[in-house]
């Protein structure tokens, strides 16, 4: 588990590097459609804290804040948004494919729900090795509509898998609210009714949030079941993008308005102000800041796979 | 040296590859019940335990991201399908997970995963249960694709396959499965990507696929009594493919025809075909020629299904016509069916 500080670290980490893409963007040097986490990022970061880092994760191509919450590597992260070499991917994978396996992001994945069923044979890895380790799967509310969603709640509840499913409820599948997608009106009577333990939060706060996903992880350890958790939030920007989409009148600005207020960042902050000075969070800030801002001016300069390279990689080579 | 079947030698090399490693685990829809899918899956389950051989919900696509995960993190999964046609549920985890993601780490995580894919004819299996589908696989990075022939290959090639740390699309032809042959009994490999000449020849060469290596047999063994000799390539190893062996006989023999058990418009004949073509341009006699599934959804009625599949009656046809020679009498030669089971060996 997380201190409030080390929680509103991961937080700005996130949120100041997806300000830097906002700024930055028009240079059109990142080359990759962005799908940004913007005022979502309690999520991953609660999550992963609460479950003291030990586990893989799988995202969706709204990726950014789950890479970031779970590997802190904001060089990789820089270095392939602008494509360059000095990374896992190579620039082969941009936005919506991060991934780091070796450091416990598995995949990002472009198509809604796919990533999902990985955890399942993540979690039956470690049950298999008795490795006391957990699989996440991070997806959107619009996943939940796709096929491949339920029958890998079915599996993981069947096999008594290690698993966290973590929905992102942003209420929106592109631009479409969940009232015109489903067929049934509650969510929690449907899926509670798998054999796994049932979670809703709302709070916008990563610190109760990690204490929810602690509490939660101790249940599976007395009586194993997989884990649900449908957690509420608000995307800041447009689907895609790096602009807001008020302009198009699809979903109200007051709503926006009433999530701003409890921004998961000011929430924190607001917990740090009661503890420390000022100053000391300031500082904490302009250092994130000053090591990110060094990383993207290299990764600028850096260089970017041969083009000849393209080949390679395509089967596994250390044989 | 013993006389084995190709459903023995499948299940010989999937228990010796269990014996020998903790990681392997098998899975796949019913393998456990008392069908053990066609036999391959005997015994494994009372070896092993349950939690190495184990049935599933019927959940082709999550089960497919479940054996990638699984995977990923060390272990070696084979996923069995009785059915190519069940086994495309799956196709959104094949085609956006499994086939770029080793391109997304450059070559850095094994991911050693067995699809164990069965295909073929039984009797009357209309459209939902008979298509091949190599090409799909063929088509997409990131996979290795093999479909052997014999026992002996069969044992080889899965135990290659299984110790592989790649993804590979294991394609079993049923009509293969009781086929017999002596061989060794202990484990051994076969290289991947490695074609084989089952039978040389000078006048045409034959590559064929799975069980269509069968069919050019029994045609080879007509053709020789008019002193045709055919030689036949199996590639074995679609992808990736052997290229050398195929195009070394066909700059031999000067003719080749493609024979596949599968559909042929952008299959893996056409693909076959034009690698023929361009790299043998100026040794060919004739352009190269394909046989395959008719262009139709597989009919179920028997007539119309033996119009469906190529068999070695369409191969002795086809060579004659690229050796412009006159048809033969084919009068009272019994060819292969469900009833007339080839039982080998080759």
């Amino acid at each position: 588990m997380k201190s409030n500080l080390e929680l509103y670290k991961s937080l700005y980490l996130i949120r100041y590097c997806e300000q830097r893409i906002i700024d930055l963007y028009h240079e059109n040097e990142m080359r990759t459609p962005m799908h940004m986490s913007f005022g979502q990022e309690y999520i991953p970061v609660g999550v992963c804290s609460g479950l003291d880092m030990k586990c893989d994760i799988t995202s969706s191509y709204r990726s950014h804040a789950n890479f970031l919450a779970k590997t802190a590597d904001y060089k990789s992260f820089f270095y392939e948004m602008y494509g360059k070499e000095d990374t896992v991917g190579k620039g082969k994978c941009g936005s919506m494919h991060l991934g780091d396996p070796k450091k416990g992001h598995i995949l990002s994945s472009g198509i809604v729900a796919s990533q999902i069923p990985a955890a399942t044979g993540l979690a039956f890895a470690n049950k298999y090795k008795k490795i006391q380790n957990f699989a996440i799967c991070f997806f959107g509310d619009g996943a939940i509509d796709s096929g491949c969603f339920w029958e890998s709640l079915n599996l993981a509840c069947l096999f008594k898998l290690p698993v966290f499913f973590i929905c992102e409820d942003n209420e929106w599948a592109v631009h479409t609210p969940k009232s015109d997608r489903r067929g049934y009106k509650d969510l929690k009577k449907i899926v509670g009714n798998f054999d796994l333990y049932f979670y809703e939060e709302e709070s916008n706060d990563a610190e109760i949030l990690q204490k929810k996903v602690n509490e939660a992880k101790n249940k599976y350890k007395r009586n194993p079941k997989p884990i649900f958790f449908n957690i509420r939030c608000y995307r800041y920007l447009a689907h895609i993008g790096i602009e807001t989409d008020w302009n198009y009148n699809y979903r109200p600005k007051k709503v926006y308005n009433k999530w701003k207020k409890k921004d998961c960042l000011k929430i924190q902050k607001d917990k740090l102000f009661v503890k420390y000075d000022k100053n000391l969070i300031k500082n904490t800030e302009q250092n994130i800041e000053k090591k990110v801002d060094a990383v993207i001016l290299k990764a600028k300069k850096s260089k970017s796979l041969n083009s000849r390279e393209m080949f390679k990689g395509l089967f596994y080579e250390n044989d | 040296m013993k006389m084995i079947s190709y459903q023995e030698a499948i299940r010989q090399a999937t228990y010796s590859e269990m014996e020998k490693d903790k990681n392997v685990f098998i899975c796949g829809i019913g393998i456990t019940s008392h069908a053990k899918a066609f036999g391959t899956t005997e015994g494994l389950e009372e070896k092993f335990g349950s939690s190495r051989c184990f049935d599933t919900p019927i959940s082709e696509d999550a089960m497919t991201g479940f054996v990638f995960g699984s995977a990923v993190k060390g272990l070696k999964p084979i996923h069995v399908h009785i059915r190519s046609d069940f086994f495309i549920l799956g196709m959104n985890q094949l085609a956006n997970i499994i086939s770029p993601f080793q391109y997304y780490v450059h070559g850095t995580i094994p991911l050693p995963i067995v699809f164990r894919v069965i295909i073929g004819r039984g009797f009357g299996q209309g459209a939902q249960h008979s298509k091949s589908l190599l090409s799909f696989f063929t088509h997409m990075p990131g996979f290795k694709v093999i479909a052997p022939s014999s026992p002996r290959d069969v044992k080889g090639l899965l135990t290659s396959a299984i110790r592989d740390n790649n993804p590979v699309i294991f394609f079993e032809h049923r009509w293969l499965y009781w086929s017999e042959q002596k061989i060794r009994e202990e484990s051994y490999e076969i290289q991947i990507g490695k074609g084989k000449i089952i039978k040389k020849g000078a006048d045409i060469t034959i590559v064929a696929i799975s069980w269509m290596n069968v069919e050019a047999i029994f045609a080879a063994k007509i053709l020789k009594k008019r002193n045709i000799n055919v030689e036949i390539v199996d590639p074995r190893t679609l992808y990736p493919l052997d290229k050398k062996i195929i195009i070394s006989s066909v700059k031999k023999t000067k003719r080749c025809l493609v024979v596949d058990c599968d559909w042929t418009f952008s299959g893996v004949s056409a693909e076959i075909a034009a690698i023929v073509s361009r790299e043998c341009f100026d040794s060919l006699e004739k352009p190269v020629q394909r046989l395959g599934f008719k262009h139709v959804p597989c009919p179920t009625a028997r007539h119309l299904e033996n119009a469906f599949y190529p068999n070695a009656e369409n191969i002795v046809r086809a060579v004659e016509e690229i050796l412009q020679i006159e048809p033969m009498n084919l009068e009272g030669i019994e060819f292969f069916s469900n009833e007339k089971r080839f039982k080998g060996p080759l």
